[in-house]
């Protein structure tokens, strides 16, 4: 029998596609699959429950507009919401979250979030860029806006 | 044996047509009755295609003198269908450029919202353009390198169409807002399992070309097609598994949940990347290259190193999408690891095509065709080097979210995919098309060079806005508050934002000079006022 080299792979089709999957398969496998039995990545959280229905049903609309993908990662790309856990560094703690009131009212109003008029009340207005300071460059730079949303029901 | 699969064709089709039928009378949600329709329309014409097909004779598998027959056909129908599907890939992204400059242009509707028409950016010109590059290429060079008739009589039409169809369904949802929002996953249960059909007829039909070759071994520009086609099904598999709300309805929810869920998407979305736009493409490289210079691979050994490191070692970069998210730290400097790692077998691919040139370089000169292969390869090349760059945690904190990571993907996409297909289609259509040689290469030479002016454009303006912009989100001022508010960052991007549309309206521009000079080679036209040899051609080396 001849030696097995690499010629032996490359002259037979099936074992190329079996080896193939092999190697692509590892780093997945070694990746994921601890994630289902770490303590730190399965541990139950206090308070934590299923949505209600009207969450719910606001999930499915930030999915139907592509505002958000569903995960802790894409959340502060575009179209910000408080309350993702992706804010590890100062700058985005203090932007986000509004743990800490981090530009004065008067001269930046910012969307923070939590406790701002000004940064909350884009949230509920069809036209983000009407709102305060927004409006200028809202109007001309600012977030895609969603009329649509008024008219539409809910479910 | 073909009788038997005519009538698994005829079957699946009717089943498929049943369906459709039952999707007319309970459809839940308009969008669904909608593609309910084009699911049963689908089925007719295919049913009737197969009845057709099964009453002409078998083609013959070798023509007089030993000359395979090869389907040409079916690589005709690829290098249309990719050049339609990159005018409206392309054209769509240029819109929602302009929308993130000027805002109005969204109308205030649902279904030209940025939101929903982002994804039928990405989608259309990694799948709908990628995607029918890929397969007609790959069916293109398996019957070449194999020496073989492709095999299946109805197999590779159903691919070809049954991957048309799940452009449509996926394109027509997210306008109608149907979608799971899952990075290059969007597309919901019932096309992703219409996928996974065409997607193993895929797999059938190159390997079932490959058992057949008439050359000892395998050439690698299979390795790499067949890698793609293989992870890809494995990827889309795990990535997509979901349960739908109702077999009558579009709405499902996938499996996994929390960090879990995001790092299985990651693993997809980065090897989607991996496999579909590199894999694949080196594909392309590994055989229109060498074909168009004329000269042999640089480095077979090469070819065999890079090829197994660079398979095993992209399924591992994944959590570098997850850099300071709930994913444990030891997973996301595992990612970031092997993301670094994986500079070397991606380079190991750049060099062996670059030096596949060596003896030939004079070619660059003369022949525009073979400028744009090896301009995409070195774009894969400055890629594959700021990816790695762009991976590592403390670049990370600064460029992650912003357009820094657009322009990476930009110059990827634009220069490596683009210009690479771009090559591959002009070298495929005068052989497919039995002309001699294209309509004008001085047609080519405008594609370029407008392209490329396009892309420079295109990457630089998102450098400055995305460096700007993550410099703009951490300033603190001297008494530690935040310099600037959101908005400010907004205002200042919008010149950048302006430029990127410039760069892709040229990239555009040269989509529809391709387009035309295709159009005219494949009607057998000939540009007489052009000499054979490009304008300023020196005397061809013979060495």
């Amino acid at each position: 029998m001849a030696k097995f080299g690499h010629r032996t792979i490359e002259r037979n089709s099936i074992l190329m596609l079996v080896l193939t999957l092999v190697v692509v398969s590892i780093g997945g496998l070694v990746e994921i699959v601890p994630l289902y039995y770490l303590d730190s990545t399965i541990e139950k959280v206090r308070g934590m429950r299923p949505y209600s229905p009207l969450e719910l049903a606001g999930r499915n609309i930030y999915v139907r507009e592509g505002s958000l993908q569903p995960r802790p990662t894409r959340a502060c790309r575009r179209y910000l919401t408080p309350a993702q856990p992706c804010l590890p560094h100062q700058g985005e703690a203090h932007r986000i979250s509004g743990q800490i009131p981090p530009v004065r009212f008067d001269l930046k109003p910012d969307r923070r979030g939590i406790g701002d008029v000004v940064a909350d009340a884009h949230h509920i207005t069809s036209h983000p860029g009407s709102v305060g300071r927004e409006e200028s460059a809202g109007n001309r730079l600012g977030s895609p806006f969603w009329p649509p949303l008024l008219r539409s029901p809910l479910l | 044996m073909r009788v038997a699969t005519n009538w698994l064709w005829g079957g699946l089709f009717a089943a498929g047509g049943l369906y459709g039928l039952a999707i007319l009378q309970r459809a839940e949600d308009p969008g669904f009755l909608f593609h309910g329709l084009l699911f049963l329309a689908f089925c007719i014409a295919a049913a009737a295609l197969t009845v057709r097909a099964a009453l002409a004779p078998a083609p013959a598998l070798m023509l007089s003198g030993d000359r395979p027959n090869y389907n040409e056909a079916i690589v005709r129908a690829g290098v249309i269908a990719s050049t339609f599907w990159g005018l409206v890939g392309f054209a769509a992204g240029l819109w929602i450029a302009l929308q993130l400059a000027f805002p109005a242009l969204n109308f205030d509707l649902p279904w030209t919202n940025f939101g929903r028409l982002r994804p039928v950016h990405t989608s259309a010109v990694i799948f709908a353009f990628g995607g029918n590059v890929l397969i007609a290429t790959s069916f293109h060079v398996v019957q070449r390198t194999c020496r073989t008739r492709l095999a299946g009589h109805i197999a590779p039409w159903f691919v070809f169409w049954g991957y048309q169809l799940f452009i449509v369904l996926a394109a027509s949802g997210y306008v109608l807002g149907i979608t799971q929002s899952k990075e290059y996953a969007e597309p919901e249960w019932y096309v992703d399992l219409w996928l996974t059909l065409v997607w193993v007829a895929y797999l059938l039909v190159f390997m079932a070309t490959l058992a057949r070759r008439r050359e000892p071994h395998i050439f690698v520009a299979n390795w790499f097609y067949l890698a793609f086609i293989v992870t890809i099904a494995m990827l889309h598999l795990v990535n997509n598994a979901a349960l739908p709300v109702s077999f009558f309805g579009p709405k499902s929810y996938i499996a996994w949940a929390g960090v879990q869920d995001a790092l299985t998407q990651w693993w997809y979305g980065h090897n989607a990347v991996g496999f579909f736009l590199t894999a694949g493409f080196l594909g392309i490289m590994y055989y229109f290259i060498p074909k168009q210079a004329q000269r042999p691979i640089y480095s077979y050994r090469l070819s065999i190193v890079h090829f197994w490191a660079l398979i095993f070692l992209y399924i591992w970069a994944g959590p570098h999408h997850l850099h300071y998210t709930a994913l444990p730290d030891w997973a996301q400097t595992l990612g970031m690891t092997f993301s670094i790692m994986l500079w070397m077998p991606s380079w190991g691919g750049m060099i062996n095509g670059l030096m596949t040139l060596s003896g030939a370089w004079d070619k660059l000169r003369t022949d525009p065709v073979l400028r744009m292969l090896v301009v995409s390869v070195a774009f894969y090349g400055m890629s594959t080097f700021e990816g790695p760059l762009m991976s590592i945690k403390a670049v990370n904190a600064l460029s992650h979210y912003t357009d820094w990571t657009v322009g990476h993907v930009h110059s990827g996409a634009l220069g490596w995919v683009g210009f690479v297909s771009f090559g591959a289609l002009y070298v495929m259509a005068p052989a497919v098309w039995r002309r001699e040689r294209l309509y004008s290469l001085r047609l080519v030479e405008w594609h370029f060079w407008i392209s490329s002016l396009g892309i420079v454009l295109y990457i630089t303006a998102m450098w400055v806005s995305g460096i700007m912009q993550g410099l703009m989100w951490r300033a603190y001022d001297s008494l530690g508050f935040l310099e600037y508010s959101f908005v400010e960052t907004v205002e200042a991007m919008h010149p950048f934002y302006v430029i990127r549309a410039l760069g892709g309206a040229l990239f555009v521009a040269g989509a529809f000079i391709m387009a035309y000079n295709l159009w005219r080679t494949a009607r057998g036209d000939i540009r007489e006022t052009e000499p054979l040899q490009a304008p300023g051609a020196m005397a061809p080396a013979t060495a």
